[in-house]
Formats: structure tokens, C-alpha cells, sequence
């Protein structure tokens, strides 16, 4: 009987893990900015919904991200009190996606320069901005889902993104304009 | 042409730019699984400190007394997660 149980709730945790992981993940990620600490945030916050998988359990399927993002704010929040200050933005070089760009090396330059910009961009972007869109982006969910999370009416939602959209093509549109006044000067 | 309408990012561009931003985020190959492992080796540290009877009791005794029988606790937890002979 045990054992069943066992074996019911590990079915159980392993689906909710599965629809949820990426949502959560851009959650912690938008809040602490750097991989390795969103991602020991996201373990943390599963060994937190395992541990009380049976409340999951008594709460309505279409609820369990709420829940379970409520679970991550508390992992960010032990872990912002546990530093003394807040965690800066580093510039981070990684190994950029860049097959869209073509075989130009001098394009593949830009977009990489581009991209390195763009996670600038994104992770200084306002609390209030960067969250809905880190969560559409990443996290894949609407803007009713993002809604539920922050706490705000899906059309602000969807102003919000639309504003970090804008304020991402911004910064990248004035750099090329920088890069292509070096050329021609 | 102007300089400035060639330097546009337009939504597709943007996309294609996000598409690639999202890419180098991706996750490590994480498995439900392992957490559930992990799960069991870290539960009873937590739930000793957070929900044991004895957390709240021990408001009511002196510090000294309360650290010592925490500190007792947590090492028989410990010793329990990790299967470690009480001997030790």
C-alpha cells in the first residue's frame, strides 16, 4: 500500500516537474540573473514541492503553477536575505546560437557582439518589465498565467512585454547605428 | 536607404535574436528524479528545524539548553539521512 503510494506520488511529482520546470527556471532567472544560482534555486524548489507534494495534491491542476512559483519567491527571497547586497549584472560571454546569421564571419561578429548586448539589455531591464518578459520568453506562458504570477491584469501584462520589447530593439538599433558611425568615420 | 532604417530590428529580427538568447540559457538535462533523490537525503534536516514539535517548544526554554538539544537532533538527522551507525 506504501509502496503504491510511493510510487503514485513519484508518477505525480515527475508530470508536474515536467510542465513546470521551464516556467519556474525563467522565473528564478529573471529574479537572480545568474544561471548557476537560478538553477540551484530550481532544485531547491523542488525538493520543496516534494516534500509537501501532498498539498500539491488538494489543489486544483490549472493552480499548481502559482503554487509552485510561490514556493521559488520564497527560495529567492532565503536566498536574497542570505547576501548582504544584491547580486550585480555581470556581462556575460556565452556561446552564442548564431547559426541564423549566416557564414559571414564579420556578421557572425555583429550578431555575437549583438547578442552580449541583448543579455545586457534584458537583465537591466526594470523588475516590472523584465519578469513578464523573461516569463513569455523562457518560460513559455501566457500572459494570463504571467498575470496570475505578478499579480496584475493580463493587458498589463502584455503592455509590459511589449514595452521590454521595444526598449530591447531600442538599445541594440542605437548600438548598430554607434558600430556603423565607427565604420563610416 | 537611410543608415538608420537599415539598423531597424524588426520583430523577426528580435525573435531570431531571443531565439538565440533563449538557446544559450537552456537547462542543464535535469531530472525529476534526482531531485526526488536529493529530496530524501535533504528533507529531515529542514523539517527538523521548520516543523518539529521540539522547534517550537524550545522558544519556552532557556538558549543554552535549546541549542544543545537542537544541536543533538540535527545530528541524529543527519546521521539518519546518511545512514550513519549511531555508533559514529
Amino acid at each position: 500500500m506504501n509502496e503504491h503510494y510511493q510510487k503514485d506520488n513519484s508518477s505525480f511529482f515527475d508530470n508536474v516537474y515536467r510542465r513546470h520546470y521551464r516556467a519556474v527556471y525563467a522565473y528564478l532567472l529573471s529574479r537572480v540573473k545568474k544561471v548557476d544560482i537560478a538553477v540551484d534555486l530550481l532544485q531547491d524548489t523542488f525538493v520543496k514541492v516534494w516534500n509537501h507534494i501532498d498539498d500539491l495534491r488538494n489543489i486544483l491542476q490549472e493552480h499548481h503553477i502559482y503554487w509552485i512559483i510561490n514556493v521559488a519567491r520564497n527560495c529567492f527571497n532565503d536566498h536574497h536575505r542570505r547576501l548582504s547586497s544584491r547580486v550585480e549584472t555581470e556581462p556575460i560571454n556565452y556561446d552564442w546560437d548564431i547559426a541564423f546569421c549566416g557564414d559571414d564571419p564579420y556578421q557572425q561578429l555583429l550578431t555575437k557582439e549583438t547578442m552580449n548586448l541583448l543579455d545586457q539589455t534584458i537583465h537591466s531591464l526594470p523588475d516590472k518589465l523584465r519578469i513578464p518578459f523573461i516569463l513569455s520568453v523562457m518560460g513559455e506562458l501566457s500572459s494570463s498565467e504571467i498575470a496570475g504570477i505578478i499579480g496584475c491584469p493580463p493587458g498589463t501584462v502584455r503592455y509590459r512585454i511589449s514595452m521590454a520589447r521595444k526598449l530591447i530593439a531600442q538599445s541594440i538599433e542605437a548600438h548598430m547605428d554607434c558600430r556603423h558611425g565607427d565604420i563610416l568615420a | 536607404m537611410s543608415d538608420k532604417f537599415m539598423n531597424k530590428i524588426d520583430d523577426n529580427k528580435l525573435d531570431s535574436l531571443l531565439t538565440g538568447w533563449t538557446k544559450a540559457y537552456e537547462l542543464p538535462d535535469y531530472q525529476a528524479e534526482q531531485i526526488r533523490r536529493l529530496a530524501k537525503r535533504s528533507s529531515p534536516r529542514t523539517e527538523i528545524m521548520q516543523d518539529n514539535w521540539w522547534f517550537k517548544f524550545s522558544t519556552n526554554l532557556s538558549d543554552t539548553v535549546a541549542q544543545a538539544v537542537q544541536s543533538w537532533m540535527c545530528y541524529g538527522a543527519v546521521q539518519e539521512s546518511y545512514n550513519i551507525p549511531t555508533s559514529l
